[in-house]
């Protein structure tokens, strides 16, 4: 058959068939601005960290809503203990007028001159308040991972970059970063990639996905998960008795709740108030029997003991847990999240003092990928000690930083972010770290509007998931204290007094 | 430079650029120049041995030409199959042999401390060789005659399309197209751009997406369960197909715009009925080589059965460490004599490669003949893939032990479809460009998204498996 319907004709015209090839992708290149941005990223934060970083920053491109004050924090991956969520919900909470827009960007691997480089040629609108968030890590493997980090290679502008960075780059990588400086096609390929292979799996997942008609997401001890659903049987309205744990207004200010039977969204709440509280709702006539609660900004580990690991949502009464039982699994959702992987959000599994110790002991020693990569960071700091104190690039960028937000009338907060007691016991006596500290509390007195913040030992080492990493808990807890950082930073711009302050 | 490499995307209109402007003298100095640079871009240290090579075997093919001394003749042929053979088998074998020496010193009680050297493997050293030596050995059998110029023997050897992994063309074919290259037609750029995205589809959207889980299941066959090495087995046969046929039609494709046809070294290989079609299909350069330099000279199917035999067997253990310096190659080439010995034996494989036009039944005994030999030939991908025979024994054990089947997935089969709809147009209409028959509304959408895909997922430079052959 085949044979029958190719063998007897002849090849379509070179032309006929190539040059429409090219229109395609040209068109695909010429418009990418106006159709990918608008396809929604549909995975977790961490999966693939560039393409998170160009989502985050797309909105950086607008200015901040009016009478909005635009914060906005960036780092290497230390940036993650800043989370924009919790920080925005308790700015909200404690300064109901005073509306903030907080923004964070990170990216791992990023050094301050990578920084930089983008913001220098991003030509975003500058923000109120720009928290720069760092470590010592990032100035003790100075750019060399640059050339080599693809994920650094589309996030940066492709010619500055080039320009920059000539001497160090191969021929390959010279042609790599020309191409992209001409094609947003080429240069966002990976982000492209990761959006297809995003859908392809949500589309799995709701292909997969068949919800039971029972509850779900309800532990026996009255507990939910951050989304749950609650059977409704034949009644026509529904009546919920909730708590609202005090510790979860202390991390997130308040907590939002959002009650949808049958696709209607029957109610929204945002609980202020710590204690029991109550709702009732009209049901739908016709629908599904169920309905569906989503919590947004409500974190709770470690509720019931120090090995209690679940995020969890909100506490029902007893008899209402004993009675929804378990069999029943939530619908599908778009956009899909993943679920939060505890192995990497608290490695240690919630251990504290000696056993802490051993964990990380045992951990770092391992011969795995984490084991080695820390043990290399782990030498590098504690060989600091006998090293003399030196302002390489890096630092020079903070400064390219700090002068270009402050030309722009923005304040800085230079914050170098919490470290590990049990290695900054080796280090942090140092005449290296003393005038590593030094050298920004210097800064920060050259440039007006500029402070610099000294985080290194607010934290224990149970808080940490290695030498500079928060865990979920530590970054928890480090929230309010951003929460101060930003609040006083606020507290200095210079409109503050005027009749138009936020 | 890698086909799939951006570099390579520049480095083509360059030289075409250079071919199109250049006057007929200066253009074979000008593909001379680009395919030295080509292969210098691995490392330049490489171009002395090519070199080397090259200057040998064109000064003793000129010798061997002009005497009419047999002997002498005989004794330049010698040193130049010695000159070859040696400097293929100090860069490839040398630590090879010295370990496999050791080992038997080893196992004879005997202690012996024998020099290990840290070599580097020259890129494609053993295509340029074989292409070289068969260039003397046919000057010798006076089949041919010696290139005129040293600049255009010096292209013949390192012709940059095909130059590191094939095909290993033959003088007769080669030599004359690049003295005096053809008119390049818009048909022959039609042809050649549809190869060339065949072939980068091939490479980037099948073998590379393959590899991760091949290696993955390699690395610890004895933590996997019977599916999951049955499907490692598959993916790594469906891998090893795409990634060296598409070198061949990415080499095949950029030569047609230089006015070049290169042989065709795979003719679907996995549609074959017997092991002895499949070697017929395979890798065709080198199965065509070993048939004319070293099976028929030992004396084929000439001397009896028995020799018949030995002479298939030893051919294919050839064959097997031609691939590379390892005992698990010598075992491939083993699995394939043994099996080309015993269809030899019962009648099968005869008459080239078929290409069915019977009836049904005929067609459904196609497909079962098609599945085994696809499943022979599978089991022999085991050994070639293995790094050692404790891991291509860990395999087989896994495998017979027959637990959970299931968990081979579907994949396999959507990646053999996929391979089969490529392959079937071909092979029932013996054109490799075949898809360009096709009305051009429909090819260049198809394109277009063949183009997005490569976008999307090449320009990860991932090598070419053939290379370290």
């Amino acid at each position: 058959m085949v044979r029958r319907l190719l063998s007897g004709r002849p090849y379509a015209s070179v032309w006929k068939v190539w040059l429409p090839v090219i229109a395609i992708l040209l068109a695909l290149d010429v418009s990418f601005d106006a159709w990918f941005w608008r396809i929604p990223k549909v995975t977790g934060t961490n999966a693939d960290f560039g393409y998170q970083f160009l989502v985050d920053a797309r909105p950086l491109r607008e200015p901040a809503p009016a009478g909005t004050v635009r914060v906005t924090a960036f780092g290497s991956s230390v940036a993650g203990s800043f989370d924009p969520r919790q920080v925005a919900s308790l700015l909200r909470a404690a300064a109901p007028d005073a509306p903030v827009d907080v923004h964070r960007l990170l990216l791992p691997a990023a050094h301050p001159t990578d920084y930089a480089l983008y913001f220098e040629h991003a030509d975003l609108p500058a923000p109120g308040v720009a928290v720069v968030l760092f470590n010592l890590v990032d100035f003790l493997f100075s750019g060399s991972e640059r050339d080599v980090n693809p994920t650094l290679r589309y996030i940066l502008p492709p010619l500055p970059l080039l320009r920059e960075h000539r001497s160090r780059l191969s021929t390959s990588s010279e042609l790599d970063l020309l191409v992209a400086a001409a094609s947003d096609l080429y240069r966002f390929r990976r982000p492209l990639r990761s959006c297809l292979q995003d859908h392809v799996r949500a589309l799995q997942r709701w292909a997969r996905t068949r919800p039971a008609r029972a509850a779900y997401g309800v532990y026996a001890d009255g507990f939910t998960e951050r989304r749950f659903g609650l059977p409704t049987g034949d009644a026509t309205r529904f009546a919920l008795r909730y708590y609202i744990d005090p510790e979860w207004l202390l991390q997130r200010g308040v907590v939002r709740m959002r009650f949808e039977s049958s696709g209607v969204v029957l109610a929204e709440r945002i609980e202020a108030a710590a204690g029991w509280q109550t709702i009732e709702l009209p049901l739908p006539e016709q629908g599904e029997a169920m309905i569906h609660v989503t919590l947004d900004s409500t974190w709770s580990p470690r509720v019931t003991g120090a090995d209690d690991l679940r995020l969890l949502g909100v506490q029902l009464d007893l008899e209402v847990a004993a009675a929804a039982g378990e069999g029943g699994r939530a619908p599908f959702r778009y956009r899909p999240r993943e679920p939060a992987d505890i192995d990497t959000l608290l490695r240690m599994r919630g251990a504290s003092g000696e056993e802490f110790v051993r964990r990380w002991d045992e951990t770092l020693a391992a011969e795995t990928r984490f084991g080695e990569r820390f043990r290399v960071y782990s030498d590098a700091k504690r060989a600091v000690s006998e090293q003399t104190f030196a302002a390489d690039a890096e630092f020079g960028a903070i400064e390219r930083l700090t002068a270009h937000f402050a030309e722009r009338g923005t304040r800085v907060v230079l914050v170098n972010t919490p470290e590990s007691p049990l290695l900054l016991a080796d280090y942090g006596d140092s005449e290296y770290y003393r005038a590593y500290r030094r050298y920004f509390r210097d800064l920060a007195e050259r440039y007006p509007g500029t402070r610099f913040v000294d985080l290194s030992e607010v934290l224990p080492a149970e808080d940490f998931n290695d030498l500079h990493h928060p865990s979920f808990v530590g970054a928890i807890k480090l929230g309010p204290v951003y929460v101060d950082v930003v609040r006083e930073a606020l507290g200095r711009l210079p409109w503050q007094d005027s009749a138009e302050a936020p | 430079m890698l086909f799939n490499s951006i570099s390579f995307f520049f480095f083509v209109p360059i030289v075409l650029l250079g071919v199109r402007l250049l006057p007929g003298t200066q253009r074979q100095r000008w593909l001379l120049l680009a395919s030295y640079f080509f292969y210098g871009s691995w490392d330049w240290r490489f171009l002395a041995l090519i070199l080397f090579t090259t200057a040998v075997d064109y000064w003793i093919a000129h010798r061997i030409h002009r005497s009419d001394d047999p002997d002498e003749r005989r004794r330049a042929l010698l040193v130049s199959v010695c000159v070859n053979l040696g400097v293929l088998g100090f860069f490839k074998y040398f630590n090879f042999f010295i370990d496999s020496a050791a080992a038997l010193l080893e196992a004879a009680g005997l202690h012996a401390s024998l020099p290990a050297l840290q070599i580097i493997l020259p890129v494609g050293i053993s295509f340029y060789t074989f292409q070289s030596m068969s260039y003397v050995i046919d000057v010798y059998r006076r089949d041919t005659v010696p290139a005129q110029t040293f600049v255009l023997y010096a292209l013949y050897v390192s012709y940059f399309p095909q130059l590191v992994a094939g095909p290993i063309s033959r003088v007769g074919d080669l030599m004359p197209q690049l003295a005096a290259p053809s008119r390049v037609t818009a048909d022959r750029v039609n042809f050649g751009l549809c190869l060339i995205l065949i072939g980068l589809a091939k490479k980037v959207l099948i073998a590379d997406m393959l590899a991760p889980e091949v290696d993955r299941i390699f690395a610890d066959p004895e933590s996997q369960s019977s599916g999951m090495l049955l499907r490692g087995a598959y993916f790594f046969a469906f891998q090893i197909y795409c990634d060296f046929s598409a070198y061949s039609d990415i080499a095949r494709g950029v030569s047609e715009f230089f006015g070049v046809r290169l042989m065709i070294n795979f003719e679907q290989p996995y549609l074959s009925r017997s092991i002895t079609e499949f070697w017929r299909r395979w890798h065709i350069s080198l199965s065509s080589w070993l048939r004319d330099y070293l099976y028929i000279p030992l004396g084929g199917n000439r001397l009896g059965a028995a020799k018949t035999y030995r002479n298939l067997m030893l051919t294919m253990l050839i064959g097997g460490l031609w691939h590379g310096a390892a005992w698990t190659f010598v075992a491939w080439g083993a699995w394939h004599g043994a099996l080309l010995a015993l269809e030899r034996l019962l009648g099968i494989g005869k008459g080239g490669v078929v290409r069915p036009r019977s009836t049904w039944h005929a067609g459904l005994g196609a497909v079962v003949a098609t599945v085994v030999t696809f499943h022979l030939a599978t089991i022999g991908w085991i050994f070639f893939r293995a790094p050692d025979f404790g891991v291509a024994f860990a395999y087989f054990t896994g495998l017979a032990a027959a637990t959970d089947f299931m968990s081979v997935g579907v994949l396999p089969f959507v990646v053999g479809a996929a391979i089969v709809a490529i392959d079937l147009p071909q092979d029932r209409t013996g054109d490799h460009a075949v898809f360009l028959r096709l009305p051009w509304w429909l090819q260049a959408p198809i394109y277009a998204l063949i183009c997005v895909g490569l976008l999307l997922y090449g320009g990860r430079d991932v090598p070419f498996i053939y290379f370290q052959f």
